[in-house]
């Protein structure tokens, strides 16, 4: 399965480290696309082709949660998961991101391949069962069906 | 005794077991051994960077992580999984990083005991003798731990603000 991802950090460290950790899940086959802040994400985010958003929460100009309510309000339509990874591991905060922001996955720093594995299973079985089902919708128009 | 020291005493003793507990679990995973509290200061005549991170709300005070150089890049190497030249841009994002994943914890922890607390931004610092220039109504407490590689030091600075809270219950 190919994956376009969105890894959006301040820091330039932390963005390698996820990629360098999600290819070692080996989840998917990974193509990545970065961006420095929220508002850097919101200009990188392309709902047709990011297949999936990792993103931090304490960044510049504009934080991780507003980046994620920002994305769930302007793209109503849009069902794109959103993991948020970050320092933050108060209940309050999780809940804030999961709950009510509209996140689909939370993990915490420091993390390890097999923890990231673990959390991300679930949503990339998720996105292969959406891309089988695009792919057969596909065929099917093609084949007049 | 003086107000001060009722007042700020159970504040600062109660944060500095949250960091305690947050440093000792959080390099042990990220250095993969066990280190310790130690009961003697760092050297301040070295080459350090310093991670600053403040937090507001319920609590204001701030957090001062100090890596002697070569701490720094034996720990920024096992954090990222890659050698990162001390002097480099990566290292300070490394440091900034480990200052904000230890205050994530130190956090949850104060959330846990009724304590909000957001985290700002970290904020860098190089050199030898770094000292954090603070006003005059905090109180500090700084805690070295020793790792195979050398030591390093936690500050702490509580605000006041808090201890007017917890004062009045």
């Amino acid at each position: 399965m190919k994956i376009r991802a969105l890894v959006i950090d301040d820091s330039r460290v932390m963005r390698n480290m996820v990629k360098e950790s999600l290819r070692k899940t080996e989840l998917a086959e990974f193509e990545f696309d970065e961006a420095e802040d929220g508002n850097d994400g919101l200009k990188k985010f392309n709902p047709k082709s990011t297949d999936i958003i990792f993103v931090d929460w304490n960044m510049p100009n504009m934080t991780g949660i507003d980046f994620v309510r920002k994305v769930r309000s302007s793209h109503k339509q849009c069902t794109v998961p959103i993991v948020m990874v970050t320092s933050e591991k108060s209940m309050g905060k999780i809940e804030e991101a999961l709950d009510k922001a509209g996140a689909n996955a939370y993990i915490t720093k420091p993390f390890t391949v097999e923890y990231m594995q673990r959390k991300l299973s679930p949503l990339f079985e998720e996105i292969s069962a959406k891309q089988s089902k695009q792919t057969t919708g596909f065929f099917s128009k093609l084949m007049g069906g | 005794m003086s107000q001060q020291e009722t007042v700020d005493k159970p504040i600062i003793k109660e944060l500095a077991e949250y960091v305690g507990q947050s440093t000792l679990e959080t390099f042990a995973m990220i250095a993969g051994e066990q280190l310790e509290i130690d009961s003697e200061s760092t050297s301040q005549d070295e080459d350090c960077i310093t991670g600053i991170i403040s937090m507001t709300g319920d609590l204001t005070w701030s957090l001062l992580l100090q890596l002697p150089k070569e701490v720094a890049v034996d720990i920024a190497q096992k954090f990222a999984g890659f050698e990162i030249p001390f002097e480099s841009q990566d290292m300070a994002d490394v440091v900034g990083e480990l200052a904000n994943v230890l205050s994530g914890d130190i956090s949850a922890r104060c959330e846990a005991a009724g304590i909000s607390a957001n985290l700002t931004l970290p904020i860098v610092a190089r050199g030898k003798d770094v000292i954090l220039i603070l006003p005059g109504d905090v109180t500090t407490n700084t805690i070295s731990f020793a790792l195979s590689t050398g030591k390093f030091s936690i500050t702490i600075a509580v605000g006041q603000p808090f201890c007017i809270r917890k004062s009045g219950g």
